[in-house]
């Protein structure tokens, strides 16, 4: 949650239950699974679960990435230019 | 389930009340997860200031229900749906005793989302990101008297003088609002109480003045350098007469505490008339983005009492 605040530049707010349910369908659709992988056991909540991305995932994700690019790509040679600055990041 | 919220119970028992209202199916998958996370969230944000803590937890909070709503309607879609006949239950005779709770919990959704839009004006807020924030505005007018953290230096300076003017002229004649003001620095609240017990209960050593004022406008707004701000509160004393308006003037020097609020440091009576030229030559101007001699907020914030 925290990261997509910080990868949107606050634009986005993940709450729990979007969270939640969003994993449950990716679920569903085999783009992610539960993970065996787990962290330092001093660190780590053994009630905490882990997810990670399945091959059909990052595939999905090669595919978006593409149609983005594609998508921008025609947008510059049509002369679309952002209006917007870039904001910082918080620190 | 072994949980210790870092949550009051009354949160406590609202989280658990929505994550009950979530699907059995997925509350067994997720449920822990969820308590888990909000746990997290609630820890969090026990370090920030009361009212961004309020919104965010209102915030989850809003989410959480949101996301109950939206997965017992997805479980009854699926079902009304389903092919697999096994799994289809929405032409057998059980199908609303299976389903009763979902359809209750839907009736009772709508239901409060009605009564809200009714009471709050959920719509002209922007739906659910906008009612949270309404609650919050709701929270930081009730906390007003125990701190308006996040306002900006000229917001709280129109609260003092808006809350001494209201208290000391207007409401119950109470002369301790200077240095009971949540607005009020520790010195500025033990150099007005000594004042106070050393003066004729008649004069105020706030305003200096015994009369009660009928405007104030803002002047001289300005950040003397970082975490530090003056302003001057120019009072009219006015007999009903336009021509008979008598201006009074109090320099406020705020400064910005550990906490991050601003406090009011210091007040000083300003006769027009003992006034140098340039009152302000010895202090380090920081611009704040308006034009020279010019004041950006005290439009907003001048009134008439």
């Amino acid at each position: 949650m925290k990261q997509a605040e910080a990868d949107s530049a606050e634009r986005v707010h993940l709450g729990p239950g979007t969270l939640y349910g969003t994993i449950k369908r990716l679920i569903s659709a085999g783009y992610i699974e539960e993970s065996d992988e787990r962290p330092d056991p001093d660190l780590d909540d053994q009630r905490r679960r882990y997810y990670r991305i399945t091959p059909a995932g990052l595939s999905l994700l090669g595919a978006e990435l593409e149609r983005y690019e594609l998508a921008l790509q025609k947008a510059r040679l049509g002369g679309v230019r952002s209006h917007h600055k870039p904001r910082a990041l918080g620190a | 389930v072994k949980t210790a919220l870092n949550a009051p119970r009354p949160l406590d028992l609202v989280i658990r009340l929505i994550i009950l209202a979530y699907p059995p199916e997925f509350r067994r998958r997720y449920g822990q997860e969820l308590l888990m996370l909000i746990q997290d969230i609630c820890r969090d944000s026990q370090s920030s200031p009361p009212a961004w803590r309020l919104y965010l937890q209102a915030r989850a909070l809003s989410d959480l229900a949101g996301g109950a709503i939206y997965e017992r309607l997805q479980a009854l879609l699926e079902n009304i749906t389903a092919k697999d006949t096994s799994v289809k239950t929405s032409q057998s005779p059980s199908f609303y005793r299976r389903h009763r709770q979902s359809l209750l919990i839907t009736g009772a959704a709508l239901t409060a989302l009605i009564v809200s839009s009714v009471i709050l004006g959920f719509w002209s807020y922007g739906g659910p990101g906008g009612y949270a924030v309404r609650v919050v505005q709701i929270g930081q007018a009730a906390m007003r008297y125990e701190g308006n953290w996040n306002a900006g230096w000229d917001d709280v300076t129109a609260n003092f003088v808006a809350d001494y003017v209201a208290a000391k002229y207007h409401d119950s004649g109470r002369t301790d609002v200077g240095y009971k003001s949540p607005h009020a620095a520790s010195q500025l609240e033990a150099a007005t109480k000594e004042t106070y017990s050393s003066m004729e209960p008649s004069f105020d050593p706030v305003l200096c003045s015994q009369q009660a004022p009928t405007s104030v406008k803002y002047i001289r707004e300005r950040v003397t350098q970082p975490g530090y701000a003056s302003i001057v509160a120019a009072f009219g004393y006015s007999d009903g007469s336009p021509t008979n308006l008598v201006r009074y003037d109090l320099d406020l020097d705020l400064s910005k505490s550990k906490q991050g609020d601003w406090k009011i440091s210091q007040i000083q009576c300003l006769s027009l008339d003992a006034m140098p030229s340039k009152p302000y030559v010895n202090r380090l101007d920081v611009p704040t983005g308006a034009a020279p001699g010019t004041a950006p907020y005290s439009q907003r914030n001048d009134r008439t009492f």
